[in-house]
């Protein structure tokens, strides 16, 4: 495993600063509590942007733009949570790759070339092309 | 044998140990909930037209959920801060707070679901439909939906009596996005509208199939029991940990109360996941 700076002060015993630990625990609670903020204020949006009758363009870019802000906004909650932690951050990506190539397989296995009609376009596949 | 970094951290994960394994954990729970909305993803793109119902969820019930799961992500920090601050009382109303947000939650959820099973669908016939249903449902601007691939119609509604050869059903309204396009479209037809809500009954031999709104009725409510379902458990495997931790396992406030801090942390951790997942998970199940 490769080495990444760390402070072993930590492991030192007693070492714990208890000031510094609840100021670091207050400053979390009032980012957390901003981003929870921000995040009823997406969702508030997105119902009423859905409630409401944009016309067939406009109503595309109103999703695509309230679903934008969603990910945007896990993205920096999950981004805050994994910044010190460089082992996780390659779990993660780990996870994610994992989950792409599953995506992959799954359409590579359908024979499908893009996302399309899987299901339907399954059913159409000859027998003949799923011999190895 | 002391087990080492249970409260620091180690050296090269960075993690104590029950951080690092929530993380492992949620890798795992991404990977499971990944499939899972891959598998809507190729559900929703190979449904046949009208077999996805639009506008059947209840958004205000689902929106409250939201803010109740954003209200107690929040009161679960505070809960954590609390035992970094060694204000036991703080924590324990916190945390207390916590798990009625999240027993709120379930109740809700649960109202939803019965008006699942409460409520009926049934796929008509088309020419059965056309030829005997259909104007009895528009004079009552009641909501029925084709199925052009299935040669069908879909109303919904409450069963009001089974009878041998017969069901009779109170139909569902037309939802008002239905009702304001028709009046865009052609508002002279829109008037006449309106009319007064009664049962219809139907024969059998005119019916495809009928039966309540569960997963076998459709694939998106076998979607949406699943997803939603998966998600209820996780809420309630938090609220288990959570009462856990607010009465026997308070109990090492005394001995060692920053290991209880940081099991508090980890379980906020998972919480602020389930959180992450419902938010992920109303638009695409709710408002479609």
């Amino acid at each position: 495993m490769s080495a990444d700076p760390v402070d072993h002060s930590e492991e030192a015993p007693h070492a714990h600063d208890n000031a510094t630990e609840v100021a670091h625990a207050w400053e979390h609670f009032h980012q957390n509590w901003k981003f929870f903020i921000c995040f009823f204020g997406v969702v508030l949006l997105t119902v009423i942007t859905w409630s409401i009758n944009f016309g067939p363009k406009w109503n595309v870019f109103f999703v695509f733009l309230t679903a934008a802000m969603r990910c945007g906004l896990i993205a920096y909650f999950m981004a805050t949570l994994f910044k010190p932690f460089s082992f996780v951050i390659r779990t993660f990506i780990f996870s994610a790759i994992f989950l792409a190539g599953m995506i992959f397989l799954s359409m590579w296995d359908s024979e499908l070339r893009t996302i399309g009609d899987p299901i339907k376009d399954r059913v159409n596949v000859s027998p003949e092309s799923h011999v190895p | 044998m002391e087990i080492p970094y249970t409260l620091t951290a180690r050296p090269d994960t960075g993690l104590y140990n029950g951080k690092l394994g929530i993380w492992l954990f949620l890798a795992s729970e991404v990977m499971l909930f990944g499939a899972i909305f891959t598998a809507y993803l190729f559900v929703r793109l190979g449904a046949e037209d009208g077999t996805w119902p639009d506008h059947i969820q209840n958004v205000a019930l689902g929106f409250t959920n939201t803010v109740l799961l954003i209200c107690s992500s929040i009161t679960m920090v505070w809960a954590w801060v609390a035992l970094k601050e060694r204000k036991f009382n703080t924590y324990r109303l916190a945390l207390g707070i916590t798990i009625l947000l999240g027993l709120g939650f379930l109740c809700i959820k649960g109202v939803e679901y019965k008006a699942k099973f409460d409520h009926t669908g049934v796929i008509i016939n088309e020419d059965a439909m056309q030829k005997k249903y259909l104007p009895e449902l528009q004079k009552m601007d009641a909501f029925y939906g084709a199925i052009p691939s299935q040669h069908a119609y879909e109303i919904r509604g409450h069963l009001h009596e089974e009878t041998k050869d017969t069901l009779v059903i109170m139909p569902d309204p037309k939802p008002k996005y239905l009702i304001d396009l028709e009046k865009k479209e052609n508002p002279a037809a829109a008037e006449s509208g309106g009319g007064e809500e009664q049962p219809i009954t139907i024969d059998k031999a005119d019916i495809q199939r009928w039966g309540s709104l569960l997963p076998k009725y459709g694939t998106y409510y076998a979607i949406y029991f699943l997803v939603t379902g998966l998600h209820a458990l996780h809420i309630v495997g938090g609220v288990v940990v959570m009462l856990y931790f607010l009465t026997i396992g308070s109990r090492l406030y005394k001995r060692n109360p920053e290991q209880l801090s940081n099991r508090i942390e980890v379980t906020g951790i998972f919480w602020h996941f389930v959180d992450l997942v419902w938010i992920t998970v109303f638009p695409i199940l709710y408002l479609t």
